[in-house]
């Protein structure tokens, strides 16, 4: 039984545990980060590897993305460790009119956000990506998507946090949660006891565990993405892949919920396994070829039909893929919101207690700005975004301690 | 009484796989018997050296000739063998996720599920070893006695266990020389019949030392090896260069668990028998009661365990599934328990004994 003392607990070692660790860190703070399991054991560390811009909708998400591409450009050479950041450029595979038609008013209003993307034709897509399917129209492309490792990317902000002092503490969850006159003291499975001035809970998929303890519902949960892993092949093209149908599917929150409103056996399996696709190459060769978005609850089993289905949406835009050996698949489970938002903030009726979870796929995309945000907020300075879309009290509610 | 017609699924096609099947079969039970290979026999068919044990352990019998009996026996029942099949996911409840000649893929309801998976060679990483000539002793039997290649001239055995005797001998057979045996223990490590037939062709033994690094320009050309002290500390000043083509490395086996993990078999650690490995009880049963785990996925011993074991599960699934009374499966379960028992008598099986019976005894405890 050890008693700990810091000034900030995070609860939760993925990218944006990490990712706020080592932010605070920077900022002086002294930082204990604990987590369940280990660091990326949930979806941060089955999940891409892709940093995208085309895919946000045009507004707030969109602005953060383009601030937190910056950022990745700097901590590439900030951090203490490489974290394959690259800028291959992205296209979203066209496969129809009605989905150009869809595509072309998307394109207009992200570069009405100042975002640098356009439509190109079938001549342009194959200069890009030569072993393309004959059928695929066009496509859209930016040059500035981007990808970056996300283990590497969590290592790397752990060590740079580590050689500021903070202390990780993996297999250990916090089993209750009192409020003191200044600041909270947590109690451990491990017999520990931790008093810290601020809590932030970046627990993702499992957020709701934790503000349970001050008797706080969160509406976050979880969404299985289901992910197949190819042997190391050469280079197919120069660029990340989607599909127009993934994005239709990820701008239309309401088909989501549908899935999760029952009546799932009498959807087309497509449907009901929320198929999108997303087809990356690692730095090692092996493409990552994704993905599902479905709400299974906990269940993280990666199933034949589904696996099915990817594959066969792989060999339908790239046929040269009949040829690959899958190794390994795996599921990640992202933490989703109702409204697509994630939760940003100070709980209500729990000064110094702090979310930072619901980023469902843009996780790792936006852990620099969530990392910046978070610490601008912990620290009292105002962030240099409008915070209120990402308020953790907007479904209502307060802790109930 | 049968519950359903759900097939016990048999997952490796090797010794333990096949005598697990042969049992069910013989029971009346139905079987699938599934594996990855073109061939069924698993490592059997590379093991030209005779075994050990009593009469009813195919005592001097060449590895090569038990696989040819169990293949004869598996055709003569008609068991349903499925080769370059896969099995690459397993449901709870129970069901197996199999991918056919790398194309097809199929989902199969199973009654039980036996895991005969084996086992995989250990690497060991220095400087050089990815130049070609650098190979798993393994993989230098299979080169010899399966596909009759030679992998190299003269050769350099990494690790002096059974595995790393008998295929040094093996390759000795086939043409090869060999340039020494290295051990880091300060003893070596393999039976005394084998060691000795090495040793007294000529090849040198040397015991606490260990390889450095390989050497050459294409592939292997040199290997320098050192002495090592009791922390396994390469002693500066003992460098010895050996001039080889091949580097066989034998330093262990570690159990293939990978879809008793699926399974979500409790695994225990036990170092002497591999490393990580599903618990199992006195029937071969994992802590998951439809999931059995036989030969070295459960520990690594010999192809003779493998067999019992395997045997011991088929008769015990048999039972589960209702189609063997009561008495038949005590006496059968108790007279294969007593020849495991058997093999592993003696000092060369002691620890490997003492091992099993603390997997038992674990089990018991949970």
């Amino acid at each position: 039984m050890a008693y700990l003392r810091c000034d900030v607990a995070i609860l939760g070692a993925g990218v944006n545990g990490t990712s706020i660790a080592y932010e605070l860190s920077k900022r002086g703070k002294k930082v204990l980060l604990i987590d369940k399991i280990v660091m990326g054991a949930g979806a941060s560390g089955s999940c891409d590897d892709m940093i995208l811009l085309q895919s946000k909708k045009p507004g707030i998400l969109l602005e953060m993305a383009f601030k937190s591409l910056e950022l990745f450009e700097s901590l590439k050479d900030e951090l203490p460790s490489d974290i394959e950041f690259e800028t291959r450029g992205g296209t979203i595979l066209i496969e129809d009119e009605e989905h150009l038609a869809i595509m072309e008013d998307f394109v207009a209003s992200q570069n009405k956000y100042g975002l640098d993307v356009e439509i190109i034709d079938r001549k342009r897509l194959l200069q890009l990506q030569p072993l393309v399917a004959e059928d695929i129209i066009a496509s859209t492309y930016s040059a500035r998507d981007s990808q970056v490792n996300p283990m590497l990317l969590m290592k790397a902000f752990l060590l740079g946090a580590r050689q500021k002092g903070m202390e990780l503490l993996s297999r250990t969850r916090a089993t209750s949660v009192e409020r003191l006159n200044s600041g909270w003291r947590l109690l451990l499975d491990s017999g520990d006891s931790v008093e810290t001035e601020v809590v932030v809970n970046a627990a993702g998929a499992w957020a709701n565990d934790i503000t349970k303890l001050i008797g706080f519902e969160v509406p976050i949960t979880p969404r299985k993405g289901q992910v197949i892993v190819t042997e190391a092949i050469p280079p197919l093209g120069a660029t990340n892949v989607w599909s127009a149908q993934y994005i239709v599917s990820k701008l239309k929150p309401q088909d989501a919920a549908k899935n999760a409103s029952g009546g799932a056996a009498a959807q087309a399996p497509a449907e009901r396994f929320g198929l999108g696709f997303a087809f990356t190459g690692t730095h090692n060769g092996n493409y990552l070829i994704g993905s599902t978005r479905e709400n299974r609850g906990f269940d993280k089993s990666t199933d034949p039909e589904a696996i099915g289905l990817l594959s066969a949406q792989v060999e339908r835009f790239f046929p040269v893929m009949s040829k690959i050996n899958f190794i390994r698949t795996f599921a990640g489970l992202r933490p989703s919101t109702p409204d697509g938002y994630p939760f940003l903030g100070e709980i209500p009726g729990a000064p110094g207690f702090f979310i930072a979870a619901g980023h469902e796929g843009d996780g790792i995309a936006l852990s620099p700005i969530t990392a910046l945000v978070m610490a601008d907020l912990i620290t009292g300075k105002k962030p240099k975004f409008p915070m209120e879309t990402f308020d953790p009290g907007r479904f209502g509610g307060k802790a109930g301690l | 009484m049968r519950n359903d017609e759900k097939p016990a699924i048999v997952v490796g096609a090797g010794p333990a796989g096949l005598c697990a099947a042969i049992e069910l079969k013989k029971a009346g039970a139905p079987v699938v018997l599934m594996d990855e290979n073109a061939k069924p026999g698993g490592q059997l068919f590379k093991q030209i050296h005779k075994f050990f044990g009593s009469q009813e352990h195919k005592a001097g019998i060449r590895g090569f000739d038990i696989g040819k009996e169990l293949l004869a026996e598996s055709l003569r029942l008609g068991i349903d063998v499925r080769l370059k099949t896969e099995v690459v996911g397993i449901e709870l409840g129970l069901k197996v996720w199999a991918v056919e000649d790398r194309t097809k893929s199929y989902t199969l309801d199973a009654g039980k599920l036996i895991l005969a998976t084996g086992a995989t060679e250990n690497a060991l990483s220095f400087p050089g070893w990815t130049l070609p000539g650098v190979m798993t002793a393994g993989c230098a039997q299979t080169l010899i006695n399966v596909h009759r290649v030679l992998p190299g001239k003269r050769i350099l055995m990494v690790g002096s266990g059974n595995v790393g005797v008998i295929v040094a001998y093996q390759l000795m057979q086939a043409g090869a020389q060999v340039a020494a045996v290295i051990e880091a223990l300060p003893r070596l490590g393999g039976y005394g019949v084998h060691t000795a037939k090495v040793r007294r062709a000529g090849v040198p033994f040397y015991c606490s030392t260990t390889i450095i690094r390989a050497e050459g320009a294409e592939s292997v050309e040199r290997a320098v090896i050192a002495s090592i002290d009791a922390k396994f500390q390469p002693i500066p000043g003992t460098e010895q260069i050996l001039d080889v083509d091949t580097i066989c490395l034998a330093v262990g086996l570690t159990p293939s668990i990978e879809l008793s993990c699926l399974a979500e078999c409790k695994q225990i650690y036990i170092p002497e028998l591999g490393g990580n490995m599903p618990a199992h009880d006195e029937y071969m049963r994992s802590s998951n009661q439809s999931v059995y785990v036989v030969g070295d996925i459960a520990g690594v011993e010999e192809a003779s365990t493998a067999m019992e074991e395997g045997r011991l599960a088929g008769i015990h699934a048999a039972w589960a599934m209702g189609y063997m009374d009561d008495q038949t499966m005590k006496i059968k379960t108790d007279e294969t328990r007593g020849r495991l028992q058997a093999l592993r008598q003696g000092i060369f099986g002691q620890k490997r004994f003492a091992a099993k019976e603390r997997i038992l005894a674990m089990r018991k405890d949970a």
